[in-house]
This record gives C-alpha cells, structure tokens and sequence, in this order.
C-alpha cells in the first residue's frame, strides 16, 4: 500500500539512528511530542512527516533533514 | 482551573434541571417551549458533565492527560481524522444523491426528492466555497 500522505520514493533512517542511540520509540515520542505509532509508521516508511516534524526530527538527532530522509527519484 | 471546573459542573446541574423542567411542566406549557427546554437542557448536560470529567481527570491523572493530549495532536492521528471526515462526507454525499434517486422510484413525496438534491448541492457549494477559502490561504 502506498503511504497515506504519497511521498513514494522517500526513505529515512530513523530507525538505524534511533537504535544506534539506544533509545526506544517511545522515548523519541514524548521527545518529539508525537504517539509511537507515529514513530513506527515512520520507520517502516508507511508515513511521510510533515516539514515541522522532519526538523524536529532532525534537531533531535542533531543532523541535518537531508541526512536522516533520503528521496530517491522513481525513474520515469 | 478549579473554578473552570466547578464552572462546568454548575453548567451540567443547569442543564440536567433544564431538561427536568421540560418534563414537569409538559402540558402546562407549549410543546415548542418544552422541546427548546429539553433540547438546551439535554445539550448543557452533555457538555458540561463532559468537560467537567475532563477537568477533573486532568487534576487527578496530569500524566494520563498530556499523553492523551499528544495524541489527539498528533499530526498522523489529525491526517487520518481528516481523511476519513473527507472520505466518510464523500461517501455520504453520494449516498444521500442515491436516497433521491431510490425516492423517485419509490414514488416519495416529492420534498423528499428535493430535500436530498439540496443536500448534495449544499455539500458541492460549501465544498467549492471552501476550496476558493484555502486556496486564499495557502
């Protein structure tokens, strides 16, 4: 099924960066002030954020959007 | 806050004693008068005991209540509230165009029949109004 907001061809890291850190998905919830089904829809890509969570997301990390969600263009 | 509190609750006493009224006096006054009594009534109660819960689990569980809070703000949980209103009101604008195509069959009164169309069209108006509006705005 395609992600509910579209966005194919985006992928992220986030749960290589979280599980680096040690850190459980809940954890990263309350740290971003979102629900884990949140956080698991992210990473297993069913759900693209919005701009704002992307930065938080980013922030939280300390690393730049483009270093945690990488889009990669479908070939036409 | 607690005043907030005790401002909902005298709010739902209000409407309970509303709605209670209307039953006491039936007869005694005008059937209109009776239905506003019960209908404010009904709906004072229903919200203010239902904000008045809230206040109140809010003073006892705070914890419960700010993950409660995060999760109604979710921006996954508003875009799935938001696409299933969309989706849901999509549905039932057709379904209400096939009630008035079913009514002409069945031979209903014809205010029935137009009484679905004018729903239909006012949905397609207020949807088009409201797609000028956010073009507008974003």
């Amino acid at each position: 099924m395609r992600p509910a907001n579209g966005g194919d061809g985006l992928k992220n890291r986030l749960e290589e960066l979280r599980k680096a850190r040690g850190i459980r998905q809940e954890e990263l919830a309350e740290a971003l002030e979102v629900s884990r089904q949140t956080i698991g829809s992210l990473e297993n890509g069913r759900y693209n954020p919005s701009i704002l969570l992307a930065f938080k997301i980013a922030r939280y990390f300390g690393m730049t959007i483009e270093e945690i969600f990488l889009y990669e263009e479908e070939p036409s | 806050m607690r005043k907030k509190t005790k401002g909902y609750l005298a709010l739902g006493v209000l409407g309970a004693v509303l709605a209670v009224l209307s039953l006491i006096l039936e007869g005694r006054i005008s059937d209109p008068v009776g239905g506003m009594l019960m209908g404010t009534g009904s709906g004072l109660f229903a919200f203010g005991f239902c904000q008045w819960r809230m206040r109140r689990w809010e003073e006892k569980d705070p914890e419960r209540m700010h993950q409660a809070t995060v999760e109604a703000n979710d921006e996954r949980n508003v875009a799935i509230r938001r696409r299933a209103q969309a989706v849901s009101g999509e549905v039932l604008q057709w379904a209400v165009m096939a009630a008035a195509w079913v009514s002409i069959g069945l031979g209903a009164p014809l205010w029935v029949t137009l009484a679905a169309v004018g729903v239909f069209l006012a949905k397609s108006i207020l949807e088009i109004a409201l797609m000028v509006r956010y073009q507008r705005q974003m």
